[in-house]
């Protein structure tokens, strides 16, 4: 008989699992963020035998001819840009349209005019490419196979997010529920399924907090052996994505927060202080400095027609786009949850920020280190985008800004989000029901999944 | 801003619009008539701030299979420049398309209709459709199977966390 702790590892993997063949079932192929950049990339790889290095001139000129063949036959331009338009489907038949033509379209792979690569660190491609080789010949087949592998790294990313929880929280069905409020949410659910590095980025912070959680609550001095086991998440998280580099500023914070546990040691002391300093610097010199750099006239001539006021509004609203975008906006054009669900989720939210105040208030000389260190992950990743947001006010003064309307950027932190959402939460209705609570919350997220799939998504492609 | 076209089926009864982002709450009129310049329908509409789709509802209008119809909004608030723009890299001023066919017209539109359906017919339907530009092992029956074992495992998870959460007794 499996014990409790095995049952509820086995749920998720097969919740995970399940969820993600339907996620990846219900969106067409390549209508996710840069599906067909990232297809493109892993095709260039294994067709070419080279990495692709440059930008090409245009989209076109980037792709196979096969490849731009199947996408103008999947309409992907159409579908993508104008969110009334569906595929032309066909009324008799489980054959789309032209799905014979693409089948069919064995045009040379290697036929690239140009190159695609978008700066992407490879080994997310890398990953993808046992799918590529496996159906090769069928590039639907090619594309939704890249999707299950996805899928199978999102399992190892809520593995490491659920031992993270458990390990944060004494009560083990705060950490059950806490994993199943992420496993649900409808943004993570929709990117976990679709061709992208964002995948495997998010596995490498999962498990970087997995073990910061893990070494915090020992309470005993940094080992060697844990910080490789945290530069090692680092590594992954920078050979994942560019959004990996902040890996280094929260590996940083982490060094300073140790520094208690090594007073003994004045030589791990020192070094920690040291290389600490250095993380956080470069991290938050190169989102400050570098984003800025030379753009000190562009701020002086912002302020001599805008308030202070205006810059505030202007990056509050940049912030409001994040939170819509990290819950249910899916970048161009349309939106997984409606205005009343967001309305209702910032309701949730701003009640749990109220709940967690209070308990750092009140545990101000207890020092809960795990909660504060998770804290400090979340300001630091949202005030790094402060610094881009400074830098695009001044510059353009727009409203919608491309940056913000990827919410999916901040799931690097989805981890420590839900876990002060809960502790806020459980902290302002007193933790008496604190298990009604994680259930009616649980109940509410499985419920906005639905809402999701069902009146969004399958009436935007299908109905 | 008007716009001429023909609907497929009967029981004509909403039509989307899609038009740029708009920083205001867009509010106004429509009106629909047919091609003698009869008035079929009207109504008010509202479209929030930072969306872009205008919907707009009325009583389904039975016999509107092939029928040819003019539609035309008239906003009542000062964001008049925003309807009738297109959100796409492709210019398509005077070449709107509805159900893939080229038509007349500035509005990118959707037409929706009163369909009854057996809840089967419907679960039918939806899954060809998404069956197909899928691969082999994507299609139906497969579809059925992935998407009954995730009704199945999610009310299944729900009453585990019952048990769970709800039951202090410590389990054997």
């Amino acid at each position: 008989m499996l014990s409790k702790c095995d049952r509820w590892i086995w749920v998720i993997v097969l919740i995970t699992l399940i969820k993600g063949l339907v996620w990846a079932s219900v969106f067409p192929l390549f209508q996710a963020p840069d599906e067909e950049a990232h297809f493109a990339y892993v095709q260039y790889w294994v067709e070419n035998k080279e990495m692709p290095w440059l930008l090409p001139r245009d989209r076109e000129n980037g792709l196979s001819k096969q490849f731009n063949k199947t996408l103008n036959y999947l309409e992907f331009n159409e579908v993508k840009f104008n969110p009334l338009y569906q595929q032309d489907f066909k009324s008799d038949s489980i054959m789309g349209t032209n799905e014979k033509e693409i089948i069919q379209n064995q045009l040379d792979p290697k036929s690239n005019r140009g190159y695609q690569g978008y700066s992407y660190p490879p080994l997310p491609h890398l990953l993808n490419m046992p799918a590529y080789l496996l159906f090769r010949g069928d590039v639907l087949a090619q594309a939704m196979a890249m999707r299950l592998t996805s899928v199978f790294l999102s399992i190892i990313t809520m593995l490491l997010i659920y031992s993270g929880l458990r390990r944060l929280f004494d009560d083990q069905k705060m950490a059950v529920g806490t994993t199943v409020l992420i496993m649900f949410q409808p943004m993570f659910s929709y990117l976990s399924s679709m061709i992208n590095n964002d995948g495997l980025m998010n596995l490498a912070y999962a498990g970087f907090f997995m073990s910061a959680i893990k070494i915090i609550k020992k309470k005993t001095a940094l080992t060697w052996r844990e910080g490789v086991e945290l530069f090692l998440w680092v590594v992954l998280g920078i050979a994942s994505k560019t959004q990996g580099y902040a890996l280094l500023a929260l590996l940083g914070i982490f060094i300073l927060m140790k520094i208690g546990t090594t007073r003994k040691n004045k030589n791990k002391k020192y070094f920690s202080i040291i290389l600490g300093g250095i993380l956080i610097t470069l991290m938050g010199g190169k989102f400050l400095i570098g984003e800025n750099q030379g753009q000190f006239d562009l701020y002086k001539s912002y302020f001599e027609s805008h308030s202070l006021w205006n810059m505030g509004k202007n990056i509050g609203f940049y912030y409001q786009t994040i939170f819509e975008s990290f819950w249910g906006n899916f970048g161009w054009l349309d939106t997984l949850l409606p205005d009343s669900a967001l309305k209702v989720i910032a309701l949730i939210i701003v009640v749990s920020m109220g709940g967690l105040v209070y308990y750092f208030w009140e545990n101000k000389n207890k020092s809960d280190k795990a909660m504060i260190f998770l804290a400090f992950s979340g300001l630091l990743v949202g005030s790094l985008y402060l610094f881009y947001f400074l830098n695009e006010v001044v510059s353009t003064d727009v409203l919608i800004n491309g940056r913000a309307t990827q919410g999916r950027y901040y799931f690097i932190i989805i981890f420590p989000l839900f876990a002060l959402w809960i502790k806020g939460l459980e902290v302002f209705f007193k933790a008496k029901k604190k298990h009604w609570l994680m259930f009616a919350l649980c109940v509410l997220m499985v419920w906005l999944h639905w809402i999701a799939l069902f009146e969004v998504i399958i009436p935007r492609y299908y109905v | 801003m008007g716009q001429i076209f023909r609907a497929n089926l009967d029981n004509l009864n909403k039509i989307e619009f899609l038009t740029g982002y708009s920083d205001e709450k867009i509010e106004g009129l429509f009106f629909m008539e047919n091609t003698q310049g009869e008035s079929l329908r009207d109504g008010a509409f509202e479209m929030r701030k930072n969306k872009n789709i205008i919907e707009i509802t009325f009583e389904p209008i039975e016999k509107s299979r092939d029928q040819l119809f003019y539609v035309y909004l008239q906003p009542t608030s000062d964001a008049l420049g925003t309807i009738g723009l297109l959100e796409s890299g492709e210019s398509t001023e005077g070449n709107l398309r509805i159900n893939h066919n080229d038509a007349d017209g500035d509005l990118a539109i959707r037409l929706g209709y009163q369909v009854d359906v057996t809840p089967a017919k419907f679960i039918s339907t939806i899954g060809q459709r998404m069956s197909q530009y899928k691969p082999a092992w994507m299609k139906t029956p497969y579809l059925y199977i992935i998407w009954g074992l995730f009704f199945v495992s999610v009310i299944k998870l729900m009453v585990m966390m019952i048990e769970e959460f709800f039951n202090d007794q410590p389990r054997r």
